[in-house]
């Protein structure tokens, strides 16, 4: 598992080199999601320009199914991905200072429409950060049904309604120094109440980048103490969710 | 795709958009030489642009459209509902609940700086910048269906509001409160027709013509005003708008049209002069636009060619003559209009207009509601409305003195109707009667549609019916009539009734369980045709006059219909010899109608009236008369019915094959003929001349008057003949008198007189005019046919 650590794209402005709409570029790298950028082709590519120690490229998307997505570094195919679903996507690689980021998405049908994006560093949770119970909410809906049924208790109509997810990530018998030092850094940066992803990837060369979703709101709990050595720490984080399914 | 597209999907996820429209100034703005913040308030510049501010809940889906605020907690609407037998709706309105959030609502501004952008929250500076009140606000509902997005500009169903106020309710919590577009006309704070401020310039005393005026108004001949309590006719105009301004009438307290008299009276300086508005002929639809359009209501919003389609339908014989003589609240006016035509108006927040729709119990279903699938299951309930139930209504009509007060003594007719099956001891066993305020507008065609529609609507107590349904079960808007099956109301074999009609009086959408539903409300009556075709049996008593049964039916029947008339006991009769005491009228065609009399129940029309006697002329010499006059011809009988032309079976006496009628015991008889006057003979002079005697009356149910005496010339040796005798309602008319004719008995010619001048012809039983009429039992004890068809 990863987190995204920091977000190198936040409130910049990138260019819209192909399928440029009306909409303001800079909702994509805005944390509010209710700004959001809508191409006007379904062929689309966006330029950010040169960005240094890029390890994660994020979006959140819906219209992006069955399109190629992919994160180029001027030309070069950095990494690619066709969701069959519209989501959250993290492409994790190593490390690299990108000298023209871009993303290019391919596809037909209705164009895409991009609420967020993310670049920047990302830390491997230590022990895979999976316990027993950890609830996969990539895999899942967030939505709520109601089925309204006649006198033989028949389905008539069926009803959706969106649910925030929720997420309890369990992290025991992390390494002290571990939550001194990354897990700190990466408070300090969620603490300003911005949103991060959180990928079930296991390395940077997996290739599963929708096993993903992107967090908010978190509530950080104290770190509590191992019950027989202080080199280890265990640590909880709940938070709301949201999948893009 | 329309939102209808695809609205009978299965599967769908909802979600509601709210926009509301703002002017703004873009581009320079500055207040006091300073940066300005965009705003109407917040620049010198003229606004020159609408910004529109879109607003989601905080559950909906992620939307592929930018600028969206999710902010909303909840929202609430409550529909226009129709208020039966009021005329004017409830006014639908909502209540939208937002929480505040950061960021600036006008960011393009030149006062707006990345700390202005951090100052305070997004609606906290939308409520500071703007005047939010009386701007629209727009809720917008859309679905996604099978993960398709919607159009977001072609997609919705629209549902148009204006801000009421926009409130806050601390905690960073707002709430926006919005009317329906109809309360932007403020009709309980117009009046109708506008006030003026016109007055005498002089006095003037009641025999003057020429009133001098203000120079204010712009009078015309034509207009009608009203001074104190006298109305005039302005016939001719001078010096408008100048201090010498006057306007003449031409005859002081004559009559201002063939319903509308008044009283001249003397009138000081500086006296009201109000004008008056007057319809001649107009139809209901032309009032009703005429004062939507003087309370200010924008002509986009009145769908004129629907309304005169509606009125065409429902009120097609029916003209409105009247004055405004007054300015009353509007809101009063056009309650008085629509219940007395009996009509519903309510604001369409989706179409965006006012509705109008009559009231009638030939209304037919537009659908079929079925609990557990229009109607979802176990959500039904059902409430008794007594309070609206009569089973006899009276209203007054027909105020000739318009500027006299409202008492009763001041109106010349009544319409009664009853239902007397109702009032039975085997139904209601009592008489529940609606008496409706005195009414100046109607005529005598409007006022028996209006007790019988009334009766007909409400003799049984009307039931209240309130359900959830779900939108992609919603085929019926509100105003719709529809049948209702639920196992909640059972017919006698303890089936679902589909027999139950109702009129859906209100459609109020949800918004804040999982997806959108619908809790609708509905209001029964008895249709006059059910789900099987079958019409009911009406029932017709007490004592009738000029009775068509077209109206009795409530008129406006949209197709043929087999309809039985039961005549119990009652006394059909006709003032006039040249209007039938009972016709069909304009059923169409097809159409076969029965009329089975019970209890003795008749039908006459009215006696011929006698002659009038003759008188004397004189010449040269004016005490010896040149010779007398024969006398004139008695008049004709009236006519008991008149089938126009409608296939017509009349039951008189013996079996009728009606299950709850079977057996007949009734009359129609048709009216004797008015006897000739009698002649004046000139021979007679020893000592006096006498002038012809009247003949006598014919019989009828309102039996025929004897003729008047022949008039006496001026001098003192001519005397007068006696009056004719008057029939009877019994069957015998008037005895002739000195050689007048007598009048003729039922369906009998008046006679003769002694002269040979003709008496009037007998009346008629039953005339075909073209239909196809057969008489069950006409014995001649029961049918007297005279100059009739049978």
């Amino acid at each position: 598992m990863y987190i995204t650590y920091d977000n190198r794209l936040k409130n910049t402005s990138p260019n819209v080199a192909t399928g440029a709409s009306g909409d303001v570029p800079s909702n994509m790298t805005s944390s509010d999601f209710s700004l959001n950028y809508t191409f006007a082709t379904s062929t689309a590519g966006v330029v950010f320009g040169a960005r240094a120690n890029i390890s994660h490229f994020a979006l959140s998307g819906i219209n992006i199914a069955n399109k190629e997505i992919s994160i180029r570094d001027n030309a070069e195919v950095i990494a690619s991905y066709t969701p069959s679903n519209n989501g959250v996507l993290v492409f994790l690689f190593e490390r690299r200072d990108f000298v023209n980021l871009r993303l290019v998405i391919k596809g037909s049908g209705q164009p895409a429409t991009i609420m967020h994006v993310s670049a920047g560093n990302t830390m491997k949770v230590p022990n895979g950060g999976e316990t027993s119970g950890y609830a996969r909410q990539w895999l899942t809906r967030g939505v709520k049904s109601r089925v309204a049924v006649n006198s033989l208790s028949q389905p008539i109509a069926a009803l959706q309604k969106s649910e925030t997810l929720k997420v309890t990530l369990s992290l025991p018998n992390m390494l002290t120094t571990w939550v001194e030092s990354t897990w700190q850094g990466f408070l300090n940066r969620i603490a300003v109440g911005d949103c991060f992803y959180i990928t079930e990837q296991d390395s940077v060369t997996s290739d599963k980048p929708q096993a993903s979703y992107v967090c908010f709101e978190p509530d950080i709990s104290a770190p509590t103490a191992h019950s027989q050595t202080r080199a280890l720490q265990n640590l909880q984080l709940t938070c709301r969710a949201y999948n893009g399914i | 795709m329309a939102f209808d597209d695809n609205k009978q999907a299965f599967s769908q996820h909802h979600f509601t958009i709210v926009e509301i429209d703002i002017p703004i100034v873009s581009g320079t703005c500055t207040l006091g030489g300073q940066a300005g913040y965009g705003t109407a308030l917040t620049c010198d510049q003229p606004t020159n642009a609408t910004q529109t501010y879109r607003f989601t809940t905080l559950d909906a889906p992620t939307l592929p459209v930018s600028g969206v605020y999710r902010c909303i907690q909840s929202i609430s609407e409550s529909a226009t509902e129709l208020q039966s037998g009021r005329g004017l709706s409830s006014r639908g309105s909502i209540n939208i609940n937002f929480v505040d959030f950061k960021g600036d609502p006008n960011p393009l501004a030149p006062a707006v700086t990345n700390t202005v952008k951090n100052n305070g929250s997004f609606l906290a500076k939308l409520d500071a910048r703007n005047i939010l009140a009386n701007r629209p606000i727009r809720i917008k509902n859309y679905r996604i269906v099978d993960g398709v997005y919607p159009d977001f500009d072609n997609d919705a169903e629209t549902r148009h509001y204006l801000i009421e106020s926009f409130e806050s309710k601390g905690g960073g919590k707002w709430v926006a409160r919005g009317k329906d577009e109809l309360s932007r006309f403020n009709i309980n704070e117009k009046l109708y027709p506008e006030p003026t401020d016109g007055y005498l310039t002089q006095a003037i005393a009641d025999t003057g013509t020429r009133f001098y005026v203000d120079p204010n108004n712009q009078y015309t001949a034509g207009m009608v005003l009203r001074v104190g309590d006298e109305l005039f006719k302005v016939t001719g105009v001078g010096n408008i708008g100048s201090a010498g301004a006057y306007v003449d009438a031409a005859f002081r307290g004559s009559a201002i049209n063939s319903i509308h008299l008044t009283n001249r009276s003397e009138h000081s300086a500086g006296d009201e002069v109000f004008i008056c508005k007057v319809f001649s002929g107009a139809s209901i639809d032309d009032v009703l636009t005429d004062i939507c359009t003087t309370v200010g209501i924008d002509s986009q919003y009145m769908p004129s060619g629907d309304w005169a389609s509606e009125i065409a339908v429902w009120h097609s014989a029916t003209t409105v003559n009247t004055i405004f003589v007054e300015a009353e609240d509007a809101n009063d006016v056009l309650a008085k209009m629509l219940t007395s035509y009996m009509l519903d108006m309510w604001f369409d927040p989706v179409d965006r207009e006012i509705k109008l729709s009559a009231i009638s119990v030939w209304r037919q279903s537009v659908a079929t509601l079925t609990e557990g699938v229009q109607i979802d299951y176990d959500t039904i309930k059902r409430q008794a409305r007594d309070d609206l139930r009569a089973t006899n209504a009276l209203v007054v009509y027909n105020k000739p003195y318009l500027t006299s007060d409202d008492a009763i003594e001041n109106y010349k007719k009544a319409s009664l109707f009853s239902n007397s099956l109702l009032e039975s001891s085997d139904y209601y066993g009592e008489r529940k009667q609606k008496r409706f305020d005195n009414n100046p507008i109607i005529d005598d065609n409007a006022a028996e549609l209006l007790t019988r529609r009334f009766i007909a609507r409400y003799g049984i107590t009307p039931q209240a019916y309130t359900w959830k349904a779900q939108e992609n079960k919603l085929s019926y808007k509100t105003g719709d009539v529809v049948s209702i099956l639920t196992d909640s109301k059972v017919g006698f074999d303890g089936q679902p009734d589909g027999s139950t009609r109702a009129q859906i009086t209100s459609i109020k959408p949800n918004y804040n369980g999982i997806g959108r539903d619908y809790t609708v409300k509905a209001l029964t009556y008895a249709p006059a045709i059910n789900e099987s075709g079958v019409v009911n049996d009406l029932v017709i008593s007490g004592n009738q006059s000029q009775i068509t049964l077209y109206n009795e039916a409530g008129g406006a029947i949209p197709e043929a219909v087999n309809l039985t008339f039961v005549l119990d006991g009652a006394q059909v009769s006709s003032t006039s010899a040249i209007i039938p005491a009972l016709r069909l009228g304009a059923f169409p065609s097809g159409s076969v109608i029965t009329i089975i009399l019970i209890n003795g129940a008749t039908v006459q029309g009215k006696g011929g009236d006698g002659g009038t006697g003759g008188t004397y002329l004189i010449d040269d010499d004016p005490t010896i008369p040149d010779f007398g006059t024969n006398g004139q011809s008695g008049f004709d009988g009236g006519v008991a019915v008149d089938c126009d032309g409608v296939e017509v079976n009349i039951y008189l006496s013996g079996a009728t094959g009606n299950a709850t009628y079977p057996n007949a015991d009734g009359y129609i008889f048709a009216p004797g003929g008015g006897g000739a006057g009698g002649p004046a003979d000139p021979l007679s002079g020893d000592p006096l001349y006498y002038t012809g005697s009247g003949g006598g009356g014919g019989a009828g149910s309102t039996f025929g008057l004897g003729g008047s005496a022949g008039a006496v010339p001026d001098d003192v040796r001519f005397e007068s003949g006696a009056t004719g005798n008057n029939g009877t309602s019994t069957g015998n008319g008037g005895a002739g008198l000195d050689g007048s004719g007598a009048g003729g008995g039922y369906g009998q010619n008046g006679s003769a007189n002694a002269v040979g001048v003709a008496g009037g012809l007998a009346g008629k039983g039953v005339v075909d005019s073209g239909g196809v009429v057969t008489l069950y039992g006409a014995t001649a004890l029961r049918y007297i046919n005279g100059n009739g068809d049978h």
